[in-house]
């Protein structure tokens, strides 16, 4: 079977830097996976080439066997793949519900032929509108949604980033720290709901993520990163026993190596 | 929301109907002038201000205005080409200047974008200068035959009222913040990164926007170079883009209602200040410095933070 999203040997230089050196990857859909690594490993690298932020030096990504190497990022989100962010990133002034809604205008074809968003179409609109909705109640914060978005507290933006990626409907949901700077309830509370979001086992999910405990409890398979290349790769217990895991994380003898 | 809708709705009828009646109750030809020049501004504020809400301070507005109004001036005297159809094509290379102007230079962002619309007044106020044929170098062209039909100082008014009012529908609905562009283009402003990774393709956005923006800034050019029946290199330089600036900056920067409210009220003191002569410049300066430290969302923003406080 074709995975979701497959990545080829791709390796990214900046400069005389090796930000990722040859990283290897396949997501079949239903699956959650993770992807740690100290800080600087290249995680995020990894994320911004998938999504089209950064070219790729050499490699090649598929997306469901086609090669979506070196396409614009919102190809990248028009094929399917929605990525968020690790700093909290919303539009700022606007309310929960725009925000949202924002996510959905190209799917409902009010962004690509964005002159018919002003001449009016307004049942597109009633769809989206309500589609926004849906995803607003999915993430809990319904009694929030006419409400500026910066004026919520950290981890309602984290949720409505969530839901302005859920509105557009991605097949591959690329999670870049989703529950960093949350308290103990929230990340249990984020980490149910991302569970939950692949159910109808149509949907692949990758998740950056320092906080050991969300992705060992949480994963079905973790990817390990230092120096930009994969230093280990397999279920969550494997990765816990991983000497070269504990000592990229630790500080060892392979470490120095 | 009913009761707002219907308050709404009677200024719009009061203003249309005071706008319409004007020129029958008023027969000063100086301010019938007046209103003519204001409604002018108010499209180029509008056009500004537009493109200001889709991220970019352009200092080139004038430079696309001069564009129209060379456009169809020389078309009218060289071609003897009617001016209706003068005036769609000055709309027309406008637009063409402002898609290459603006493919190439809305790639650089913020202040440098900025730079670039400064080079550009300075660019086309160069060539108007320097070639006298077609141009008329630093001496301009004279004795713009009036349009056929529009020859009294009411029907201009007329025609820029109609034309006022076609830009201001098309420019509320782009940017109202109900639309879905309105919405877009706030997204843009406030965070273009995440709206590219929301399947938005931003840079068409932002070439759209600077189009329609520039397009009606030609549309005015022109129509005001047909009433003056006069233009030269300094009609619409670098001193014309700052006035728009300090329309948008008065009324409140990113808000249609704003371009309007501040392109009215400056236009009636602009012409009050007409005695000073280039005084007027120094004087628009010094407010552009007082709206900024003072009001900095200007007059539609300071309404509207009065109301909450309320």
């Amino acid at each position: 079977m074709v995975p979701l999203l497959e990545l080829s040997k791709v390796t990214k230089h900046f400069g005389g830097l090796c930000a990722v050196n040859n990283f290897d990857l396949k997501l079949s859909k239903g699956e959650l996976m993770g992807v740690i690594g100290p800080n600087g490993a290249g995680k995020t690298t990894i994320f911004n080439m998938i999504s089209g932020v950064l070219n790729i030096t050499t490699g090649n990504i598929y997306f469901k066997g086609q090669n979506i190497t070196g396409q614009k990022p919102y190809m990248i989100n028009r094929m399917g793949i929605c990525r968020t962010f690790q700093l909290r990133t919303i539009f700022d002034d606007l309310t929960v519900l725009q925000n949202v809604m924002l996510g959905g205008y190209t799917k409902k074809g009010l962004g690509i032929g964005f002159l018919s968003s002003f001449l009016g179409t307004t049942k597109k609109k009633k769809e989206l509108e309500q589609s926004a909705l849906e995803k607003i109640e999915q993430v809990g914060l319904t009694n929030h949604k006419d409400e500026i978005a910066k004026n919520l507290p950290h981890g309602f933006q984290r949720a409505m980033a969530l839901a302005i990626a859920l509105v557009t409907e991605p097949e591959v949901l690329l999670l870049d720290e989703p529950v960093s700077g949350m308290t103990v309830k929230e990340i249990i509370w984020m980490m149910e709901l991302i569970n939950s979001l692949r159910a109808d086992n149509q949907r692949g999910i990758l998740l950056i993520e320092h906080n050991m405990r969300a992705v060992m409890d949480y994963c079905d398979k973790i990817s390990v990163i230092n120096f930009g290349a994969k230093i280990a790769e397999g279920l969550p217990i494997e990765i816990r026993q991983n000497e070269d895991v504990i000592a990229a994380y630790l500080g060892g003898k392979s470490h120095a190596a | 929301m009913l009761k707002n809708n219907i308050r709404k709705y009677s200024i719009l009828i009061v203003i249309l109907f005071i706008t319409f009646t004007l020129p029958l109750g008023i027969k000063n030809p100086y301010i019938v002038h007046i209103f003519i020049m204001m409604y002018l501004n108010i499209v180029l504020a509008m056009g500004l201000t537009m493109i200001f809400k889709a991220g970019a301070l352009s200092f080139g507005h004038a430079a696309y205005a001069s564009i129209g109004a060379y456009t169809s001036v020389l078309l009218v005297t060289m071609l003897n080409i009617p001016f209706w159809i003068a005036f769609s094509l000055a709309g027309v290379v406008t637009a063409l200047v402002a898609l290459f102007i603006g493919g190439i230079t809305l790639g650089v962002r913020g202040i440098y974008f900025t730079i670039t619309t400064f080079a550009f007044t300075e660019v086309m106020k160069g060539i108007y200068n320097a070639y006298l044929y077609p141009f008329g170098g630093p001496g301009g062209i004279r004795g713009i035959p009036n349009p056929s039909g529009i020859e009294t100082k009411e029907q201009f008014y007329y025609l820029a009222l109609i034309f006022v009012l076609i830009s201001f529908f098309i420019f509320y609905k782009m940017a109202h913040s109900k639309s879905s562009f309105g919405i877009i283009c706030d997204g843009l402003k406030l965070n273009e990164l995440l709206e590219q990774s929301l399947g938005i393709n931003t840079k068409t956005v932002r070439i759209f926007v600077f189009i329609v923006g520039c397009t009606f800034a030609g549309f005015a050019g022109s129509i005001m170079a047909h009433y003056l029946r006069q233009i030269n290199p300094e009609t619409f330089a670098i001193h014309t883009s700052i006035d728009i600036i300090v329309f948008c900056a008065a009324g409140g920067f990113g808000s249609i209602i704003g371009a309007v409210i501040g392109a009215t009220s400056l236009t009636m003191i602009g012409e009050l200040l007409y005695g000073i002569g280039t005084y007027k410049s120094l004087v628009f300066g010094g407010m552009l410095i007082l709206i900024v430290l003072f009001l900095p969302e200007g007059i539609v923003g300071f309404i509207s933070r009065k109301r909450i406080l309320k």
